[in-house]
């Protein structure tokens, strides 16, 4: 049982950060006490209650999964109330301050589980198994395949079915989060350098716990951008030659990717001396495939969950391939000489949300 | 250096990142020449941005961004006010600070935070309204008929985005808080109307701050009356926080042959400290990074 407890957060769907990177699994409590405040806000709604311990009663502060996915489940900020007693389980902080995990909230007076993801939630963060063929690509009166919605209908980008770069052809296991099930594997993800190899390590050790995306909601940048839970919306501008690319998660910020034939060169602001978290990105079709060329990337990001480093040497080649209405097929060559030993390649798919509108997640939300 | 020094420094240099590209495109436009008219689609709909094959963004002069006028100087505190008369009658209509209809509390609020400038804007948030369309370095407007939506989208600020539904759908019943609400639009001539609801109370809809609650309903006109020029206007009814619904609006200005570029708020951030809460400034932080 208490292995079951610690696999369930070590194989979190916290979008913004790893559990592990915050809370030990090994230092499991149970706290009785009195909420004092709801905090609903993403990345991580937080109740705030009341526990006594011995003669003193301390505020606790209990971490859940994002306001985002607790509405999925059907719950809001009134769930719960002030006031209320409560029974929480969860692994508490490493850094011994007074913040638990909300692994189970449980109403004291009715036994009543709160606050958790609904199974239907959970699965909107997955890849879809459908047997049904899908629709046809939908295409442009010319032909070229639309990376957005037909005209009538909605949808956006997401439910990847890797959320870690892994060289293409290697076999390894992760979670959500890019968190090696068996750390021995590191040095197969991709043809490290020996100093990468072991910044990647050193960040996987440490739970990812460094990740500039969990500690200062800077944005997830090249390439993680398509490993987002929250997902994308392409939107295609070709009256101006753009694709105007749009976050659900992280800061809910956007990007142009410039499709009008222009050089890769820095852009107002976006020099040499100012390398940018998406960078240059310059695309253009080849038959149905959209193939973005990007350079001028700061080292201030992790391009990957996991936390693969990489350098302003940085030169990434994506395709992206809408092989039905469902699926985008996303491919990534990275050639990053100061990194990495040689140029390597990953891909994986993203799923049509059919129907949906793109999720509206700010994770600057929870900031004073 | 001092942190609400550095603070300072962070929003002023956003204000004149803002005023400078503003003076670039006035200049552009020449002070005696008539600025050409709105430019318009071939289905003769106004065309909100840049010709095909030019670029564009639009800018407001940072006094002119505040919903209201100062009655006098010290209305503002801290922030530059501009006590002139307006000669414009439309500029002339924003009413005076005394003019709000400011339910006691709001009002009490309102000067609680023209003291202590604490904008939201400056630690990264996502602002709405009227603060949206007035960031610095630009804002930019997306029209994509096919797909009956608009898109407004800041340089600056959060660097994020608004998705206005033109498909005719209503509000829906039930909405989460936001900080830029749900909103729907059509056109009325040449005028863009925009409807909003659903907003939380944590957005400031200036760079002032007039408070606003879960109640407010904001309409916005969007009126491209010449090439180089769009009359924004603004009426704020929210029951909650006025006695009367209030209008108000200022003049966008057209800054030719710029286009928007990355601005990520987090890293030029010199408020991180306020950002993430080092536990040691007066602010209602959480005592840990959540």
């Amino acid at each position: 049982m208490f292995l079951a407890v610690i696999m369930l957060f070590l194989a979190p769907l916290a979008p913004h950060h790893a559990v592990a990177a915050k809370f030990d699994p090994t230092k499991v409590s149970t706290l009785r006490g009195t909420v004092t405040s709801v905090d609903w806000r993403n990345p991580h709604v937080h109740v705030l209650m009341n526990v006594q311990q011995g003669v003193r009663t301390v505020n606790w502060a209990v971490e859940l999964e994002s306001a985002l996915d607790l509405e999925r489940s059907g719950w809001n900020r009134d769930s719960l109330k002030p006031g209320e007693a409560l029974t929480v389980q969860g692994p508490v902080a490493r850094d011994g301050s007074m913040q638990i995990w909300g692994n189970s909230v449980v109403l004291a007076n009715t036994g009543q589980k709160v606050l958790a993801m609904s199974a239907e939630a959970i699965a909107a963060l997955k890849p879809v198994t459908n047997n049904k063929p899908a629709a046809p690509t939908p295409r442009w009166p010319g032909g070229q395949p639309r990376l957005g919605p037909v005209p009538g209908e909605t949808g956006y980008w997401a439910r990847p079915n890797s959320t870690m770069l892994v060289e293409n052809g290697v076999k390894v296991e992760a979670d959500a989060n890019g968190l090696l099930k068996n750390i021995a594997d590191a040095a197969k993800v991709a043809p490290f350098q020996r100093w990468a190899r072991d910044v990647f390590e050193y960040r996987q050790r440490s739970f990812l716990k460094d990740d500039p995306m969990f500690l200062r909601c800077l944005p997830p940048g090249a390439v993680r951008q398509f490993q987002m839970p929250y997902g994308n919306q392409f939107v295609e501008d070709r009256t101006f030659g753009r694709i105007f690319v749009m976050a659900g998660g992280g800061n809910h910020d956007w990007h142009f990717i410039y499709v009008d034939g222009r050089a890769q060169r820095g852009d107002l602001r976006g020099n040499d001396d100012n390398p940018l978290y998406y960078g240059h990105a310059r695309g253009k079709w080849e038959g149905d495939t959209l193939v973005v060329d990007t350079k001028g990337l700061n080292e201030k990001f992790w391009f990957s969950n996991g936390g693969l480093p990489h350098t302003e040497q940085l030169h990434l080649v994506e395709r992206f391939t809408r092989t039905d209405m469902n699926t985008l097929k996303y491919e990534v060559t990275i050639d990053d000489p100061g990194a990495y030993t040689r140029p390597w390649s990953a891909s994986w798919t993203l799923q049509w949300v059919a129907g949906e509108e793109l999720p509206t997640y700010y994770c600057q939300d929870n900031r004073p | 250096m001092n942190r609400l020094l550095q603070l300072f420094l962070f929003v002023s240099l956003c204000l004149c990142g803002s005023s400078l590209l503003a003076q670039r495109g006035q200049r552009a436009a020449g002070p005696a020449a008539p600025p050409p008219p709105a430019p318009r689609w071939p289905d003769g709909r106004i065309n909100l941005g840049a010709d095909p094959g030019a670029t564009g963004v639009w800018e407001v002069t940072p006094t002119a961004v505040p919903l209201m006028r100062p009655d006098v100087a010290a209305d503002f505190g801290l922030f530059a006010a501009d006590t002139r008369e307006p000669t414009d009658p439309f500029l002339a209509a924003k009413p005076k600070l005394s003019q709000v209809p400011f339910q006691p509390w709001a009002r009490a609020l309102f000067a609680d935070r023209v003291q202590h400038r604490r904008e939201p804007y400056t630690r990264c948030k996502p602002s709405p309204g009227a603060r949206q369309v007035a960031t610095a370095y630009g804002t930019q407007f997306l029209d994509v008929p096919e797909l009956k939506r608009f898109y407004i989208l800041e340089t600056g600020g959060a660097h994020s985005f608004r998705t206005i539904f033109m498909d005719g759908r209503a509000h829906p019943s039930k909405l989460s808080p936001s900080y830029r609400g749900h909103s729907v639009g059509h056109w009325e001539g040449d005028t863009l109307v925009v409807d909003t609801v659903g907003f939380n109370e944590g957005a400031w809809i200036d760079n002032l701050g007039p408070p606003t609650t879960e109640k407010l309903h904001m309409i916005e006109r969007f009126t491209r009356t010449d090439f180089s020029t769009i009359r924004y206007e603004i009426t704020i009814d929210d029951p909650g926080a006025y006695t009367a619904a209030w209008k108000s609006g200022f003049y966008m200005r057209w800054v030719p042959g710029v286009e928007s570029f990355e601005f990520i708020c987090q890293d030029n951030n010199k408020a991180s400290d306020l950002m993430v809460g080092d536990g040691t400034l007066v602010v209602d932080a959480p005592p840990f990074v959540p």
